[in-house]
């Protein structure tokens, strides 16, 4: 257990309209550091609100047990966290592949890239590290563009680097393939997967496309809905057993 | 610092990025600062313009007397006056109703002279400055370029003055002074004119008042003042009738009403009857607003003998109602007039005179009038007799001849040696000194220039002297009814003169005759007495006769130290009734102006400032909701809230400043452009339209501060978005 960057324990959260609701359970979830995970389900599942919750930007309506492990810090209990002690895991700790790359219009792709690091502080000791993951990733001579000048592949591959820059202890992913074709989402995946274990990052990968992370992932995570009276709907989130397999390549 | 840093670097980083659109808001609020930046430097220029000329010309300071005053001001007031702290200059005023005029030539003669309106020019006259010069030393004159022209003179040529007094009626006699041109005034004054030191012209002011001037040399009457009649009235051997009577009507200078009188009016007026069946003729001559001197009994005899008709003329004066304080103690209100025996004209010398005089016989008394002295007042008196001047009805005039014949004087001061340089203090040069105004002498300096005595006085023109004795002049004789209360002997008579109340000692006597309620008394001292009247004179016992009153100056002229204290001071000169002339009506319109052209700009500036501060507020607010997603990344990556708050406040900084500068170069730019066009309205250093840098501060404070406020809105809105709207906008 001293490996899990979360720990989590009956996590719940509950979001009710005047004659619906959603309420979100995790009965147990951790990740141990370096591994990659994926969340899979359909539309509506709740997976982005676990990505959330797990992201740090959305905070649960209760939990038995919650902690993440912060570097040097040991576990932090997120339940009682304060708001700019979340921002700061965020800033530190966390990085994020967005659906499109999330990247900003007004900034350069590497001024991109380097802003986590920027954030975090120590930017100097990350040109080199600049050029590293963008020389793997294959989009080092796109840097000084504007990140609206490239391709859906290549925002995808700057977010990637972007989420790695600053050594994160999680990277949060939220379908990061889906505007891509089906051979550039596999390679990038690889390249993700192959660059997260290298620098010893764990990755959460919120993906509605199970085929893609199912050769690459650790483990998987997967979600039980039922309609309850009162129209209130749970969704269960519940680790799956690796039945998985592997599509031929 | 590291997270402020960043968040300018990406605020601006976006400002570029969206650079059409920042361009668009950077016009938009040029728009509104340019215009109000326009308008208020056209405010300012204007009223900082109309203010500095107010500033730069002394005479928007200057405060002085509306009307010469009753009681002069010492010397020690213009000391007082001239330390207080709010009074930058204060001197005497000499210069008014150019009573200072001075000949000036190139050489002492009279020949190609300039008459010339002199102005005194003092160290510390905030004029002379724009003028151009320093106020000249002793013995000095600064002249116009056009004088100097017309003299033929330079800058450092000696000039000479020439003061003339006389005049009128009275003969004119001329002053020397030279002096040494020490500047010339080339372009402000275009007209003819001098500045000289103030001792100078208080020079020519005394020596036009007769009275002695020895730091310039000018003589002049020592002590007494000379006497001044009401009228004349002439009378002529035969009556006069058609053309003689219109020549005669020909009026003297001075005396402008002449009217014939009847035996009736005569005997009324002078107690005179004629020893004749046939009445002579008898005329009256007044001057409108003035008193006679003595010197025009002799030019209306001349006048009249120059066309066949001899004369006697006698010197009236109005009764002057004074109080007799006897030795008892018991004061008693009685009208003085003059007696017609104290005096005998010298032209009853000549046959022709003496028999004018021969045609009449002293009935004294006759017709004289006194309804009501005890109960008058001096006052109310004198007011009565003002009102009855200005009338045409019947005056209240008593008459009595001048003596006439050749006293102790008259053979000093006007024979061969001419005339005196310090006449004697019973003197009255008034008289003794007139001369026939086309023969006038010059005086210089030293000495009296040489006078032709003869010119000084023709037998023809019929000079006076005084007759009387000093030891009769020094103590004053009055003759009252033998049936008065009053008794004889010494007493001393009170009369409410200009100067104050006159108390003069008298020896009483009584005679048959006079009539009641009256008191005779000679002619000279009866017109000395009109005269202290209407002039600061006293009466002093030391040197026992009537004196000018030795205040210099009944008018001043000062200026304040700044705008601000012209209108308490001249409220202080009015509390203390006086009441004055200033330019506080000019500062106060200036200030008004200035007043609601403020008013006026504050309005259009908080109406264009309303409209752009909407304008604003929106704009930063589209803004912000076009960036939610990219606030909701930089959340999510890990930047502070409260950096996410500044970002659209840095933006609004940024642009505010921007957008000032932007307006500054197109404020400076049109107000170049309306400077050049009314140029030419402008005098050096002024400027129609200009800010001075603290207003400029304070406008970049207001733009900032404004787009910083506008921003609030923003602000607030970008800090209320959640990192989570990044993940769900992807």
């Amino acid at each position: 257990m001293e490996d899990d960057a979360y720990t989590i324990r009956n996590l719940w959260i509950e979001r009710r309209q005047s004659d619906s609701g959603f309420r979100l359970e995790v009965p147990e979830f951790r990740i141990k550091r370096g591994e990659f995970v994926a969340i899979v389900g359909s539309t509506g599942c709740g997976k982005s609100t676990l990505l959330d919750i797990l992201g740090l930007v959305l905070r649960p309506d209760g939990a038995a047990q919650f902690e993440f492990a912060c570097p040097r810090k040991g576990l932090r209990d997120v339940l009682r966290m304060p708001a700019w002690e979340m921002t700061r895991i965020r800033r530190e700790s966390l990085g994020y592949v967005l659906q499109s790359g999330g990247l900003l219009a007004f900034l350069s792709v590497g001024e991109n890239i380097l802003l986590p690091a920027k954030l975090k502080g120590g930017i100097s000791d990350k040109r080199r590290r600049l050029r590293d993951l963008t020389t793997r990733l294959g989009i080092s001579d796109q840097l000084s563009k504007s990140p609206q000048f490239l391709s859906g592949g290549q925002r995808q591959r700057a977010s990637i680097a972007r989420a790695l820059i600053h050594d994160p202890v999680i990277v949060l992913a939220d379908e990061p393939t889906a505007a891509v074709d089906r051979l550039t989402a596999e390679k990038i995946a690889d390249q993700f997967k192959e660059l997260a274990a290298s620098t010893g990052a764990s990755v959460i990968m919120v993906t509605h496309d199970t085929t893609l992370v199912a050769p690459i992932c650790d483990r998987a995570y997967s979600f039980e809905i039922r309609r309850e009276v009162g129209g209130l709907v749970v969704s269960r989130c519940h680790e799956l057993v690796k039945t998985v397999t592997a599509p031929s390549k | 610092m590291r997270f402020f840093n960043s968040t300018i670097h990406l605020a601006i980083r976006d400002l570029w990025h969206e650079r059409v659109l920042t361009a668009c808001l950077l016009l938009s609020v040029s728009a509104i600062i340019a215009p109000l930046l326009l308008l208020f430097g056209l405010k300012n220029g204007i009223v900082d313009t109309m203010r500095g000329r107010l500033l730069s010309d002394p005479s928007s300071r200057e405060i002085y007397p509306r009307d010469i005053q009753g009681t002069p001001f010492p010397d020690k007031w213009f000391t007082e006056t001239m330390d207080r702290p709010e009074v930058e200059f204060v001197g005497p005023r000499l210069d008014v109703a150019g009573d200072l005029t001075v000949r000036f030539s190139r050489l002492p003669s009279e020949s190609n002279s300039y008459a010339t309106n002199c102005q005194v020019a003092s160290v510390g006259d905030p004029r002379l400055p724009l003028l151009g010069f320093e106020a000249p030393d002793d013995g000095q004159v600064v002249l116009t370029l056009s004088l100097a022209e017309k003299l033929g003179i330079q800058n450092g040529d000696a000039v000479t003055a020439l003061v003339d007094r006389g005049g009128l009626s009275s003969p004119v006699e001329t002053a020397l002074a030279k002096l040494v041109v020490c500047a010339i005034v080339t372009e402000t004054v275009p007209a003819d004119r001098a500045w000289l030191p103030l001792s100078f012209l208080v020079g020519v002011r005394d020596f036009r008042e007769y009275l002695p001037v020895p730091e310039f040399g000018w003589p002049g009457t020592k002590d007494e003042v000379g006497p001044r009649y009401d009228s004349l009235l002439t009378l002529v051997s035969r009556t006069l009738a058609g053309k003689e009577l219109m020549e005669v009507s020909l009026k003297p200078p001075g005396l402008s009403d002449a009217r014939v009188i009847d035996s009736d009016e005569l005997f009324r007026l002078t107690g005179l009857v004629s020893r004749r069946e046939s009445t002579p003729s008898a005329i009256m001559w007044r001057p409108i607003g003035n008193l006679v001197p003595p010197t025009a009994i002799g030019d209306l005899e001349k006048r009249l003998g120059e066309i066949g008709i001899h004369s006697v003329v006698l010197p009236l004066i109005e009764p002057i109602p004074v109080k007799i304080k006897c030795a008892s103690g018991v004061i008693t209100a009685l009208n003085l007039i003059v007696s017609n025996e104290s005096g005998a004209s010298e032209s009853l010398q000549t046959p022709e005179a003496a028999e004018v005089d021969a045609l009449f016989s002293r009935e004294w008394p006759g017709g004289i009038f006194s309804k009501d002295a005890e109960s008058l007042d001096a006052e109310s008196r004198l007011a009565r007799e003002r009102e009855e001047n200005s009338s045409t009805s019947q005056p209240l005039i008593r008459a009595t001849p001048v003596e006439t014949e050749p006293g102790p004087n008259l053979a000093s001061t006007g024979g061969e040696t001419g005339l005196s340089k310090s006449p004697s203090p019973t003197n009255l040069p008034d008289i003794t000194e007139s001369r026939p105004t086309s023969e006038a002498p010059l005086l210089n300096a030293e000495q009296m220039l040489p006078s032709n005595p003869s010119k000084v006085a023709p037998e023809s023109a019929g000079r006076r002297r005084l007759q009387t004795e000093p030891a009769a002049l020094n103590r004053i004789a009055i003759e009252i009814a033998d049936s008065s209360t009053v008794s004889e002997g010494e007493a001393r008579i009170l009369i409410n003169g200009m100067a104050g109340l006159l108390d003069v000692p008298v020896l009483v006597t009584k005679k048959k005759g006079v009539p009641e309620g009256s008191a005779l008394v000679e002619a000279i001292r009866g017109g000395q007495i009109r005269r202290a009247l209407v002039e600061s004179i006293v009466y002093e016992d030391d040197h026992g006769g009537f004196h000018r009153k030795q205040d210099k100056f009944r008018d001043f002229r000062l200026f304040a130290a700044r705008l601000e204290d012209v209108a308490p001071l001249a409220r202080e000169f009015e509390e203390m009734g006086i009441p004055v002339h200033h330019g506080s009506d000019r500062i106060a319109q200036i200030l008004e102006l200035d007043t609601n052209l403020t008013r006026l700009f504050w309005i259009i500036a908080s109406a264009s400032a309303g409209a752009g501060f909407f304008g604003l507020v929106a704009s930063f607010f589209a803004a912000v909701e076009r960036k939610r997603r990219d606030l909701g990344i930089l959340q999510l990556l890990g930047m502070p809230k409260l950096y996410i708050f500044v970002f659209p406040m840095l933006q609004s900084a940024f642009l505010s400043f921007c957008a000032f500068a932007l307006a500054f170069f197109l404020f400076k730019t049109f107000a170049d452009l309306i400077n050049t066009q009314f140029g030419s309205e402008l005098r050096a250093g002024e400027t129609f339209c200009k800010i001075q840098r603290a207003h400029a501060l304070n406008v970049l404070k207001a733009t900032m501060g404004f787009g910083l406020v506008a921003s609030l809105v923003a602000a607030v809105r970008s800090s209320r978005i959640q990192p989570s709207e990044a993940l769900r906008a992807e």
